[in-house]
């Protein structure tokens, strides 16, 4: 039995998560009004379904810097925004921007937003995630 | 950024669709008319009905219509309806049942085949698609918490425009990757793409709304079209002219002339052409279309708001039921009154939009209407009664508070005069007598309630007709004075009595006229001789008086049975009259409510060759949702819709024989036979989000068992078992897992991760000797077959995967026997192909797909039969 593509497809957006490979529920892990701005450098790219994860090591307003993982959509939204994984890759090491929701465990991870890569416009993830 | 709206489902059915129009709750009459703004024709019965739709060929229509009216049962909910040409109550596209869920705002697909829907299943916001002929099974395009209203459908077919809440505008790609994209970053609605594809006009909702037009689908410069307030967009077939509701002039059609030229595009100066009738403006406009207009521009289909729903139509009937004919208008009609010569009716008309109420004449042969009386809002006049020569009549209204008998000319001349002057209240005027001496009325009091006769010469001092201490209705006096008939429930039923009355001496004396009920109205003949009432049944029943001295009558007979339209037993004593010779019968008649519609006809399990040929049709129709072929192919595994939301049946039916065990119901999705056909597999919905994976005996005996729980709020899609049963594969999110069936239990099975990439894939469906899966992937930015050798140990990928298509597929649904031919379908916007490509080791692609047959859907073992649902 298979199930037909494009509802698969439909899915498979509707729905983001945390960081296994597996979908979670969005809400219950991220708190959606709880925002974090985060400045800084682009470590890892997972640019995989269900869902891409970067690693950002972000300075903060301290000085310190933090370990932070942001999860996003899956490739496919970002290749129907003109934004392909080697965009990713070769933004590793370079300084970004993002906005994510907090995990509402507290952990230094989040639901991206939004994000700027080195020379490139902001890309919301609206609607998916906005 | 905008900020994410969760709603609940029921907030979604509030918000949705369905900004509560002025038309709420209000029937609607679908109605042609031309560039005049004249009625042409009429479409269906009235209902409420919402987006109008018209099909490519001119001759379809698509409408939404909300169940308020029709299934008061189910609030809230509302269907897709289709229209053609004949005439009748229409069909029916959708099957909703569920209350409060909407399939609602249909659009056409370029070709004409396909609908396009929003829909409030599973307490979510999704368009769908399915055939515009119901065949087929609906195809999920895109859902989430939002709601989505469908706007518009590019002609090439390319892209659907919907709608969400914050008056946000998406257009979905149908084509790649159907990822959204917003239309405009303000606020808009309504959005309609021009006939050639290349431009969009829309509705600005910022401050007064206003028509633009920008290029399609990436423009970014609008071309404003209306100068004074506009909304509501549609295109004229050839682009040339877009016509739109005024907003300045109440609801005014404008047209605009289109002249485009190269890359640009130049409205002229709207025009009026028509008042639409459509005066909802104040309203944002609901999120729906309220008009559709043909190809060429010259007709325009409105619905209609017609009448209120508790006018009545006056209708004349003879001795035997037949229609004579009907009175003026419809209206707001009650306490009708035959005139003597029944030439004229009096009655009561309400003026809702007064708030008043009058005592008006009607004729009966031309309809035209004369007020008599003009009433302030609760003076409220009651019912009134002609004097014996026509040329008067009489009421009781509270003038300054005061309840009074007033008469006045029948013909509204003159002014009205006082006749009697109450110290109660809520009095009743019965009848003028026939020797016109008295007035009769009935006054319920403390003491018993009382008919009593006011001697409209003398000395007014009212006379005590009849007194009981039950309710006495429809008292009417006997042409000679000398009896009085009145319906009373002493007995305690309904039953028509008749009195002695003598003035100067009260009867307590009465006889059951009603052998088994009767109410009103009552009526004598004017020569006395036959009296007449209505019977608990609808019966019009007529009554011989035989003498006179005593009061003798024959039994009660039946004239004919009133209109079904009115409830039997209710006593139609206000909305009737009789003439006084007995031949006409004239009724207030209510409307009859429309039939609903009635549901589609369930589809059949059948059975196809290799040809799309019917072989067998498997057991009797039903509300089947998908059928999937056991491993012999000797078994049907059923999925069934149910009356309740998201529960589904799941039978194993025998195709021999149609007979059918139930196996499991619930929120079950995604069934498959266990390799040997001993055991199903599927998956049910559980709190939180979460899908599991279940196992039952085939046969449904015993419990289930949870084979796997995967991650709250991943989706889950069984799609095969390895011929050993060693592994099952699903597919979440893009991502193709392996689950380990012979190791541990649910709480320690893992699945393996066997193909997650950043294309998407999906399905998966092994081959005959357990070693290659073939699956579904975008890796080419378009849906293809692929085949991945695999370690059957492992469960893990082993050597390269191999493209097997090039032209596009949807579903992989077979191998054959042998292992050297895949089945898969070929999905476009008109068509879905049941294909077959050869599996090659070495040649990519395998091969010239070869085509078998067009069908949505079906499922096969072996590539040789196909199991599929079909309408009838």
């Amino acid at each position: 039995m298979t199930v037909r593509m494009s509802v698969l497809v439909v899915v498979g957006i509707a729905l983001l998560t945390a960081r296994s490979s597996a979908h979670h529920n969005m809400t219950a892990m991220f708190d959606l009004n709880d925002r974090v701005t985060l400045s800084g450098t682009l470590t890892k790219v997972d640019f995989r379904n269900p869902h891409i994860g970067l690693d950002v090591e972000a300075r903060r307003e301290s000085g310190t810097i933090e370990v932070w993982k942001a999860e996003g959509p899956p490739p496919n939204f970002f290749k129907s925004r003109d934004t392909t994984k080697a965009d990713f890759e070769k933004a590793v090491g370079k300084p970004i921007t993002l906005e994510v929701s907090r995990a509402r465990d507290g952990s230094r991870s989040g639901l991206l937003r939004s994000i700027a890569l080195p020379g490139r416009k902001v890309i919301s993830l609206c609607p998916e995630n906005c | 950024m905008k900020t994410p709206t969760l709603v609940s489902a029921g907030a979604l059915c509030a918000a949705l669709f369905l900004h509560p129009p002025a038309t709420e709750g209000q029937s609607l009459q679908l109605t042609w008319v031309d560039r005049a703004g004249k009625v042409i024709e009429t479409v269906g019965p009235d209902g409420a009905y919402r987006g109008p739709d018209l099909a490519p060929d001119g001759k379809r229509l698509a409408v939404h219509r909300h169940d308020e009216i029709t299934s008061p049962g189910r609030p809230g909910g509302g269907d897709v309806v289709l229209f053609d040409s004949r005439p009748g109550p229409g069909t029916r596209l959708t099957a909703g049942n569920s209350e409060g869920v909407e399939h609602a705002m249909p659009i056409w697909s370029p070709d004409g085949i396909w609908i396009v829907f929003g829909s409030t299943r599973n307490g979510k916001g999704g368009l769908y698609m399915k055939r515009a002929d119901g065949s087929g099974a609906e195809e999920l395009l895109i859902e989430s918490e939002t709601s989505k209203v469908p706007m518009s459908w590019s002609p090439d077919g390319g892209y659907v425009v919907y709608w969400s809440p914050g008056d946000i505008q998406w257009i979905l790609p149908l084509t790649g990757n159907r990822k959204p994209f917003q239309l405009s970053p303000a606020a808009t609605s309504h959005a309609q793409v021009s006939p050639d594809g290349k431009w969009i006009a829309y509705q600005v909702a910022a401050g007064r709304s206003e028509i633009v037009v920008k290029s399609f689908p990436r423009g970014s410069t609008e071309i404003k079209i209306s100068r004074n307030g506009g909304v509501f967009p549609r295109w004229r077939g050839d682009g040339k002219e877009l016509f739109f509701l005024s907003t300045a002039s109440n609801g005014q059609m404008m047209a605009a002339d289109i002249t485009v030229k190269g890359s640009r595009l130049a409205a002229g100066v709207p025009s009026p052409i028509f008042d639409s009738g459509y005066v909802n403006l104040g309203h944002p406009g609901g999120n729906y279309h309220v008009f559709a207009v043909s190809r060429d521009g010259q007709r325009f289909l409105i619905p209609h708001p017609t009448d209120d729903p508790n006018a009545r139509t006056l209708t004349v009937f003879d001795r035997q039921g037949h229609t004579t004919g009907t009175v003026g208008e419809r209206g707001l009609y009650n306490n009708v009154s035959f005139s003597p010569d029944r030439t004229r009716v009096a009655l009561l008309r309400n003026d809702p939009a007064k708030g008043t109420v009058d005592v008006w004449v009607l004729d009966v042969a031309t309809g035209k209407g004369t007020p008599v009386t003009s009433s302030t809002r609760n003076e409220n006049p009651g019912a009134p009664v002609w004097s014996p020569d026509g040329r008067q009549l009489a009421y009781i209204v509270a003038r300054n508070g005061v309840e009074a008998i007033y008469r006045k000319p029948s013909n509204g001349d003159g002014s009205e005069e006082l006749v009697y002057k109450f110290s109660g209240a809520r009095l009743v005027l019965q009848e003028w007598t026939s020797n016109g001496r008295y007035l009769t009325y009935y006054s319920p009091q403390l003491g018993g309630n009382v008919v009593f006769a006011l001697p409209l010469s003398g000395e007014q001092k009212p006379v005590e007709v009849v007194r009981s201490q039950f309710p006495i209705q429809h008292a009417r006096l006997s042409p000679d004075n000398r009896f009085v008939a009145f319906r009373s429930n002493e007995s305690g039923k309904d039953q028509i009595w008749v009195s002695a009355f003598d003035p100067s001496a009260p009867s307590r004396d009465k006889r059951q006229v009603s052998p088994d009920g009767g109410t009103g109205p009552v009526y004598w003949r004017e020569d006395g001789k036959e009296l007449y009432y209505l019977s608990l049944d609808r019966g019009m029943m007529a009554v011989t008086v035989r003498a006179d001295s005593p009061f003798e009558f024959d039994p009660p007979r039946l004239l004919f049975k009133v209109p079904e339209a009115f409830q039997a037993g209710a006593g139609l004593g206000g909305v009737a009259s009789m003439s006084r010779d007995g031949e006409r019968f004239v009724f207030a008649v209510p409307r009859t409510p429309s039939p609903p519609l009635p549901p589609p006809p369930p589809p059949a399990i059948v059975i196809l060759n290799r040809q799309g040929q019917s072989i067998q049709t498997v057991g009797q129709p039903g509300r089947y949702l998908d059928v999937t072929l056991s491993p012999d192919g000797a078994r049907v595994l059923a999925l069934k819709a149910t009356d309740q939301a998201n529960n589904r049946e799941l039978w194993s039916l025998e195709v021999g024989t149609g007979k059918g065990v139930l196996v499991t119901s619930g929120q079950i999705s995604s069934p498959i036979w266990s390799p040997g056909g001993r055991h199903i597999f599927y998956v049910t919905d559980r709190p939180g989000g979460i899908r599991a994976i279940m196992r039952k005996a085939a046969d449904g005996s015993g419990i289930d068992e949870t084979v796997h729980e995967h991650s709250p709020g991943a989706p889950v899609n069984i799609n095969d078992i390895t011929p050993d049963g060693r592994f099952l594969t699903f597919d979440s999110g893009g991502v193709i897992l392996m689950l380990p069936l012979a190791q541990g239990d649910a709480a320690s099975r893992e699945p393996i991760e066997f193909l997650r990439e950043e294309y998407f894939a999906s399905g998966g469906l092994f081959s005959p000797d357990g070693r290659t899966i073939a699956y579904l992937s975008n890796e080419t930015d378009r849906g293809e077959v692929y085949v991945q050798p695999f370690d059957p140990v492992s469960g893990k990928p082993v050597g390269q995967k191999r493209q097997m298509t090039t032209d596009g597929a949807s579903d992989v649904r077979s191998w054959s026997t042998n292992g050297k031919e895949l089945q898969y379908v070929k999905g476009d916007l008109n068509e879905e192909l049941m294909m077959e490509v050869k599996v090659s080791t070495t040649r990519v692609p395998a091969g010239t797909p070869k085509f078998l047959f067009r069908a949505a859907g079906g499922h096969s073992v072996d590539g040789q039969s196909f199991a599929v649902v079909m309408p009838r």
